[in-house]
């Protein structure tokens, strides 16, 4: 089944390299699909797992986070943090139920406008391909 | 036990200790609780059972500012609750005398409680003084969570969900466990509300999976949560799919190993990126 909507989706991006690359992406002139939302955060290592899991539950239909490639963090280390804790909060919400390819994550530098494009485009894809029944977390089925 | 009351009166005679955290059998109803022994008080009553399911460390952090010098007896889940608590500097280790003794599984309603077919060590890891069996460490196998990995993510949920939707929000899962012990926890934080204080599906699931991640590569599994839940919410699945997660991930099994990091407040520059794909399954 396809999904009648368009699918919401959640980019937080850090401002030093993801952002920039959005940036890049839109003065390039490179299409993306325009069902990305983005959260600018200082750093990738700002990103809360709280941050995902109320888009979820909110009814996203997907969030990625991109932050600055491991060795370039503006910071230093932040996106080493923020490997850990992403990768154990992708599994929780797997365990939990949202399908694996409704989460994205990826390291996008200021120089990558067209990774952006890419990746954004890719993400939307598929998520298109997801079958709406398959949402979950979402507040509508959450109605009581 | 002779052998821990014996030892227990020696350090109290040496003066090595000022109170003893154990377990005591109230003579009049037969029920086990946790309590505080002194140093005249009669030892007649300590018992050390299936019955001790209580997690003592619970109380160490209030005891260890009214006195000294503290003992307390501890089950091998006990113990790793012991040593995560710890490595996050919530308790001094000078101020406790850890009296590790060998457990042989606990009971709930008469029935091995299902921690116990999970235990990954019947000694605790930290102990000053051992008694009884010592028993093997072994790996956990957390049957529940190979369980829940078999299904689809909708069937996943559907599962989740309803236990979810139980929820009510008592938060007694929180004040049990040692490792929540936030001054302000998120969940009641008002600015900004993560967390709708209403007992509703979404902000129930809001509050479950942060619960959760935050205790990810902090808990030891003692099971505690899951015990004093209302609803019967089988919180324990959703702890030991992360620590199973976090031991394949980083290779570190919380609590099993004194003064080892939890895994998420130190970083690894040569983790592979490749667990940000996800399990395979």
């Amino acid at each position: 089944m396809q999904i009648d909507k368009e699918p919401k989706i959640l980019a937080i991006l850090c401002k030093w390299c993801s952002y920039a690359g959005a940036d890049l992406a839109g003065t390039s002139r490179f299409a993306y699909p325009a069902n990305v939302r983005i959260i600018q955060v200082p750093c990738s290592g700002r990103v809360d797992p709280v941050m995902i899991f109320k888009a979820f539950v909110e009814g996203y239909d997907g969030v990625m986070v991109s932050g600055c490639h491991p060795g370039d963090c503006h910071y230093g280390t932040g996106n080493y943090h923020a490997r850990r804790r992403m990768a154990v909060a992708r599994r929780l919400l797997q365990f939990v139920g949202v399908h694996p390819e409704r989460m994205h994550f990826t390291w996008i530098s200021a120089a990558e406008g067209k990774k952006f494009a890419e990746v954004c485009g890719q993400f939307t894809d598929k998520l298109k391909m997801l079958s709406g029944s398959e949402k979950t977390l979402a507040r509508k089925e959450l109605a009581t | 036990m002779k052998a821990l009351r014996k030892k227990i009166r020696e350090l109290f005679e040496k003066g090595e200790v000022d109170a003893v955290l154990g377990y005591r059998e109230d003579p009049a109803s037969g029920e086990v609780k946790a309590a505080v022994f002194k140093k005249d008080e009669t030892l007649d009553d300590m018992v050390f059972d299936g019955r001790c399911i209580q997690n003592l460390v619970n109380y160490l952090p209030t005891l260890v500012a009214r006195y000294r010098k503290v003992g307390v007896v501890l089950k091998g889940c006990d113990g790793r609750s012991l040593v995560t608590q710890l490595v996050e500097h919530r308790i001094n280790k000078s101020q406790i005398i850890a009296l590790g003794v060998g457990c042989e599984g606990v009971e709930i309603d008469g029935k091995e409680a299902e921690k116990c077919y999970d235990c990954a060590t019947h000694m605790s890891p930290i102990a000053d003084h051992e008694f009884g069996e010592k028993g093997e460490k072994r790996e956990p196998a957390f049957a529940g969570v190979e369980e829940i990995e078999k299904m689809s993510p909708v069937e996943r949920w559907k599962f989740f969900a309803d236990y979810f939707a139980k929820c009510e929000r008592c938060y007694a899962c929180r004040q049990i466990c040692p490792s929540c012990y936030c001054e302000i926890c998120i969940a009641d934080q008002q600015e900004p509300k993560w967390i709708e204080p209403s007992a509703k599906l979404s902000a129930n699931t809001m509050w479950h999976l942060i619960r959760a991640y935050h205790l990810a590569g902090r808990c030891a599994d003692c099971g505690e949560c899951e015990r004093v839940c209302p609803q019967d919410i089988p919180l324990r699945l959703l702890n030991n799919a992360l620590e199973e997660a976090v031991h394949e991930m980083f290779g570190v099994r919380p609590g099993t190993v004194p003064e080892e990091v939890p895994p998420l407040v130190v970083l690894n520059k040569d983790d592979p990126d490749r667990i940000l794909e996800g399990k395979n399954e």
